[in-house]
């Protein structure tokens, strides 16, 4: 054997260069779900995270506490002011939610892509390098948790989530410019009348603007500046309405085919302490396939019966 | 017990990197400041240089992996890069003096250097698209002043703690 193989040092680093691009690619590819053993780990780990987070959540909780004392002046002026409306609003959504149900009944409408339950669930941390936008929370698998749900504050879309263990999950922000971290929207240029919704997908994120970019709008269409964009509900987990920003800018792209809308984000993406998972009531195309599968297998055991 | 100390330390600074990430980035001067905690890779580079280099590795390898697994799911990073700079830092104290403020200094010299390669890596594979000005003014600096107080704070009671505790352990 040469002197140069003879050097120990030389072949750990050797060894070790292949390995880091091994573990690289393996977690780097695409793939629907982290593998077992990833799993596990992150379990065990997160065990510990959840228990230290608790304490610190309480920290967090007492300085809140403190600023919306120091607030609660001018929300409660801010506050009452709203009070008035409420009540009328209130017997509105009955009236309507009651005129929605019969509607629904009368034309056999069984499933509603805006039908949803929501898992809820408290951030354990975020990911100190900071560059993925991730988070973890404590809810998993068990309870109910798959990939690619969407994740919502009470006032808007935060992410999706990335990969499932058992007891908890990573959330991918919108903020991450991920190319594969896509949501299919609607741009409600009337909030009366939805034919005349855009659609577009949410693609990217300017980190100088710190605004979402809603990308492929058709040139033809008017988009306007303040209208509110929702979740399409279209190809994939998400339910239909959950709302994602505000519009504040509207630019043809560089070829001049398609415009892309500069998109506030209706929550805050930084800092949140509690979120829901929101999954959709009505079955996506994954369910379908599968049903469809079992149907099939069902159907050939019956023929290998009658054989 | 004592024997567990070490480990229990390092578990616990594991968990307040998570903890501390969640408040970061906070508005400074008009635009967002990222503080990156690297208070883990702090604490393996003074165990190196004032308890044992050999533990120090352990250490890098084993908290390196998790924080891949459990905080970014990029496999490999952080589990090369904390040996790897621990032995950079031995390689580079070996030349001169080892006092708790040259080490402190290293620390903050080789963080600004992790931060650099952990860039490089995700503009890489396509993770981020910001540019390098744009990481200097939003990350760098803030992480190397953040760091820097976690260095003022515990550095020096770091340096007593572990030259103690390397003692009672020879002793044993």
């Amino acid at each position: 054997m040469p002197p140069f193989f003879m050097n120990k040092r030389l072949i750990v680093l050797l060894l070790g260069i292949i390995l880091l691009v091994a573990l690289i690619g393996f977690s780097l590819r695409e793939r629907e779900n982290i593998s077992w053993p990833e799993q596990f780990a992150k379990d065990m780990i997160g065990f510990g995270q959840n228990i230290v987070a608790k304490p610190a959540g309480y920290a967090q909780g007492l300085i809140g506490n403190v600023q919306d004392l120091t607030n609660a002046y001018t929300e409660n002026q801010k506050l009452k002011s709203r009070l008035d409306e409420l009540a009328q609003i209130e017997a509105d959504v009955n009236n309507l939610t009651r005129d929605n149900e019969e509607l629904r009944a009368i034309l056999d409408i069984e499933e509603d892509l805006r039908e949803f339950h929501v898992v809820n669930a408290t951030v354990i941390n975020g990911n100190p390098d900071q560059w993925q936008e991730l988070i973890t929370i404590n809810k998993g698998q068990v309870n109910g948790i798959e990939p690619n749900m969407a994740v919502q504050t009470a006032s808007g879309m935060i992410g999706r989530v990335k990969d499932v263990s058992q007891f908890t999950s990573t959330v991918e922000l919108l903020s991450s410019s991920n190319p594969n971290n896509r949501v299919s929207a609607l741009i409600q240029a009337d909030e009366t009348d939805e034919a005349d919704d855009v659609t577009g997908t949410v693609e990217g994120y300017d980190p100088e603007r710190k605004e979402l970019m809603v990308k492929k709008i058709d040139s033809g269409e008017q988009v306007e500046v303040g209208s509110k964009v929702i979740t399409s509900g279209m190809g994939g987990v998400f339910p239909k309405g959950i709302l994602i920003g505000v519009v504040t800018e509207v630019s043809p792209d560089e070829y001049g085919l398609t415009q892309t809308a500069y998109v506030e984000p209706a929550s805050s993406l930084y800092g949140m302490e509690h979120v829901m998972v929101v999954e959709r009531i009505a079955a996506g195309q994954k369910d379908i396939d599968k049903d469809a599968e079992t149907r099939e297998a069902e159907e050939d055991e019956g023929e290998e019966e009658d054989e | 017990m004592k024997r567990l100390i070490l480990p229990i330390f390092g578990i616990l600074i594991f968990y307040s990197e998570g903890i501390f990430a969640m408040f970061s980035p906070i508005e400074v001067f008009g635009d967002n400041r990222f503080l990156v905690p690297r208070f883990l890779f702090l604490f393996i580079l003074f165990l190196s240089v004032y308890y044992q280099s050999r533990v120090a590795y352990i250490y890098g390898f084993v908290f390196g992996f998790s924080y891949d697994l459990f905080f970014t799911g990029v496999i490999g990073i952080y589990t090369v890069l904390f040996p790897l700079l621990v032995y950079i830092a031995l390689a580079i104290l070996k030349l001169i003096h080892h006092h708790v403020i040259v080490v402190g200094f290293l620390g903050i010299i080789l963080i600004a250097v992790l931060e650099w390669i952990v860039y490089q890596f995700n503009h890489l594979i396509g993770v981020t698209v910001v540019d390098f000005s744009t990481f200097l003014t939003q990350r760098l600096y803030a992480t190397l002043i953040f760091n820097s107080l976690f260095i003022l704070l515990l550095a020096y009671p770091f340096k007593m703690w572990m030259t103690n505790l390397r003692q009672t352990h020879l002793e044993d």
